[in-house]
C-alpha cells in the first residue's frame, strides 16, 4: 500500500525527509509538494525537457501575431518557427537570421544579452585556404592536359609546386 | 588515434577522479564544455544519415590533425555495444542521449580522459575539458586549446553579433558551459541548500544532480554551472563561476562547522555507521550507496575518517554504476545482482584503502 504524506495526509509520500532536532534525527515521509515547502530540493526528472522550457519562454514573450510568426520559414532549411517552438531547437545556423526578431526576446531572457562578447571565429587558416586552392588547381591541370594545352598545364604545375611548398612552410 | 578499448578503460580510472586539485574533498571535478557547429550544415537533429556521416567524417579528419588528440582513442558509437556506450556515459565522456541515439555519432578522447570530443551530439561538436578538484582554469585551457586547434580545419557556424551558433539558443554565443561537481552535505543538512539553489537560479546559474541533466540529486552531490552563454567572454565566465564556487565552499564549511557544533555525536555516529555499512553490507542500491559515500566523505572532510583517500571516494561514484559493475564482472546482471556486486566492489575498495 502506498504511504501518504505525513504533513498533508492526502498526497502520496514520495520523499524521505530527514531533519535534525535536538541531537536526534527525525525521518518523515513526505509528498513532493510538502517536501519542497520544507526546503528540500526535489528534482523532477525526465518529463521536463529543455524543449518545453524554451518553448514556454517564447509563449510568454511573443503572444501577438502568434499565427503569422509560427509560419515564418527559414529559407535555407525550410524549418518553420512553429517547429522550433515544438522541438526547442533550430533547424540550421541560418535559422538565427530567419527568426531573428522572435529569438531576440528568448536570448534576452535566457542570457540577459543579445551580443556575443567572447572568442571570435577566425577565417579558415592560411594553410587550409592554400590546400583548397591546390585542389582547385589540380582540377584545372587535368582539364588543361585533357585539352592538350601543355603550356598552360606546365604553368599550373609550377603554381601547384609553389603553393605546396608554402603549405609545408605553414606547418 | 586508435580504437577505444573498453577493458583498458575499466581498469584505469580517469585522471579527473584522482583526488588532487584544489578543494578536492568538496569540489570533485571541474568541467568546461564548448559547443560548435559546422557552417553549411543543418543542426544534428535535423540531418539525415548522409549529412551526419559527412559531418562525422570531416570532424574526425580535423581531430586527427590536432596536437591535443594525437594519441586519442576513437569510439564509433554505432559500432560498440549498448553497455560500452553506457560505460562511456558513466565516465561523463558522452551524454545519456548518445547511448540511445548512436548511429553516425562519434567520441574521441585522450587516454587520461581529461579531454573529449563528441561528434553529432545536440551540436555537431561538443568539446569537454575535465580536471580534478577545483581547477576550472585547467579544464578551460584544455577545451579551449582543442577548439583553437580544430578551428583552422573546420569552418564553424558563426554570427558577427550572436557568436557561435548552436542548435539550442540557450548555448549560443560562446557555446560554453563551465561547471563543477560539488559535495554539499552541510548545506543540505542545515536546509540552506534550497536558498542557495534559488539564488543561483537568480544569478543565472543552474544546479543538476550527480549524473547530469535531468538526474536526481543524490548523495548531496550537485553539478553547478553557468546558464548564460551569450554576452560574457569565456575567461570572465570561468572567473564568475570560480568566484561563486569560492563563496559556496565557504558557506558549506560554515554549515558543516555549525552542524558539528550542534550535533557532534549524531554526526559522528552517522559517519561511522555509513562507513560500517559500506565496509560490510552484502547488497546496496545506487541511491543508498551514494548517501553512505556522502556521509563517509563528510567524515573524511572533518578529519574523522583518515584511511579513505578522496581518490577512492571519487572512483566509487563512477565504479558503482551499472555498466562499470557489469564490465568488471564480465557478465550482464539484473538489479539485484548489481546491488550485490556493488556492495562487494565497495567492500573491496575500502579494504584496499585501509589495508
Amino acid at each position: 500500500m502506498a504511504m501518504t504524506c505525513q504533513i498533508c495526509k492526502t498526497r502520496p509520500a514520495k520523499v524521505h525527509y530527514t531533519e535534525i532536532v535536538n541531537q536526534s534525527m527525525v525521518v518523515m515521509n513526505l509528498c513532493i509538494e510538502c517536501a519542497e515547502e520544507k526546503g528540500t530540493e526535489v528534482q523532477k526528472s525526465g518529463s521536463y525537457g529543455l524543449g518545453d522550457l524554451v518553448a514556454g519562454l517564447i509563449d510568454t514573450s511573443v503572444e501577438a501575431d502568434a499565427e503569422r510568426i509560427s509560419k515564418v520559414r527559414c529559407p535555407t532549411c525550410g524549418y518553420q518557427y512553429s517547429d522550433f517552438k515544438r522541438i526547442g531547437r533550430l533547424g540550421c545556423p541560418d535559422c538565427y537570421d530567419a527568426f531573428e526578431s522572435q529569438l531576440i526576446a528568448v536570448l534576452r531572457h535566457v542570457h540577459g544579452s543579445t551580443q556575443h562578447a567572447g572568442k571570435k571565429a577566425g577565417k579558415k587558416s592560411e594553410r587550409h585556404a592554400l590546400r583548397e586552392r591546390v585542389a582547385e588547381l589540380r582540377e584545372e591541370l587535368s582539364l588543361a592536359i585533357r585539352a592538350e594545352d601543355y603550356e598552360r598545364a606546365a604553368s599550373i604545375r609550377d603554381e601547384i609546386r609553389a603553393l605546396e611548398a608554402r603549405v609545408e612552410g605553414e606547418k | 588515434m586508435s580504437d577505444f578499448d573498453v577493458n583498458e578503460m575499466v581498469r584505469r580510472p580517469g585522471a579527473w577522479m584522482d583526488g588532487t586539485g584544489e578543494e578536492g574533498e568538496i569540489v570533485l571535478s571541474s568541467r568546461v564544455r564548448i559547443a560548435r557547429n559546422l557552417h553549411g550544415h543543418r543542426f544534428t537533429h535535423n540531418c539525415d544519415g548522409a549529412e551526419l556521416a559527412s559531418i562525422l567524417g570531416s570532424s574526425l579528419e580535423a581531430a586527427a590533425e590536432t596536437r591535443a588528440l594525437a594519441r586519442a582513442r576513437v569510439a564509433a558509437m554505432g559500432e560498440i555495444s549498448t553497455i560500452d556506450r553506457q560505460l562511456l556515459a558513466e565516465r561523463h565522456l558522452v551524454s545519456r542521449d548518445f547511448v540511445s541515439n548512436s548511429s553516425h555519432r562519434g567520441l574521441i578522447f585522450t587516454p587520461d580522459e581529461s579531454l573529449g570530443l563528441m561528434i553529432n551530439e545536440e551540436d555537431h561538436l561538443r568539446i569537454q575539458g575535465f580536471a580534478p578538484g577545483f581547477e576550472l582554469a585547467d579544464a578551460f585551457r584544455r577545451a579551449n586549446d582543442l577548439d583553437d586547434q580544430l578551428a583552422p580545419a573546420l569552418e564553424f557556424a558563426y554570427h558577427e553579433r550572436l557568436g557561435y551558433l548552436t542548435a539550442c539558443p540557450t548555448n549560443v554565443g560562446t557555446g560554453m558551459r563551465v561547471s563543477v561537481l560539488i559535495h554539499l552535505p552541510g548545506l543540505v543538512h542545515s536546509k540552506e541548500i534550497h536558498k542557495l539553489l534559488e539564488s543561483l537560479r537568480k544569478l543565472n546559474h543552474a544546479a543538476r544532480g550527480l549524473y547530469g541533466e535531468g538526474s536526481d540529486v543524490m548523495g548531496n552531490f550537485f553539478q553547478l554551472s553557468n546558464s548564460a552563454a551569450l554576452g560574457t567572454a569565456e575567461d570572465v565566465m570561468v572567473k564568475n563561476l570560480r568566484e561563486m564556487v569560492v563563496k559556496i565552499i565557504a558557506y558549506e564549511r560554515r554549515a558543516r562547522e555549525m552542524l558539528f557544533r550542534k550535533a557532534q555525536r549524531l554526526l559522528e555516529d552517522k559517519v561511522w555507521r555509513a562507513y560500517g555499512l559500506l565496509r560490510y553490507s552484502r547488497s546496496v542500491s545506487t541511491k543508498e550507496a551514494l548517501s553512505l559515500i556522502s556521509a563517509v566523505r563528510l567524515g573524511v572532510g572533518a578529519g574523522l575518517v583518515n584511511d579513505v583517500p578522496v581518490r577512492t571516494l571519487n572512483e566509487l561514484l563512477v565504479y558503482i554504476q551499472p555498466a562499470h559493475l557489469q564490465k568488471l564482472k564480465g557478465t550482464t546482471m539484473d538489479a539485484q545482482e548489481r546491488d550485490a556486486a556493488r556492495a562487494e566492489y565497495i567492500r573491496e575498495a575500502l579494504a584496499r584503502a585501509s589495508g
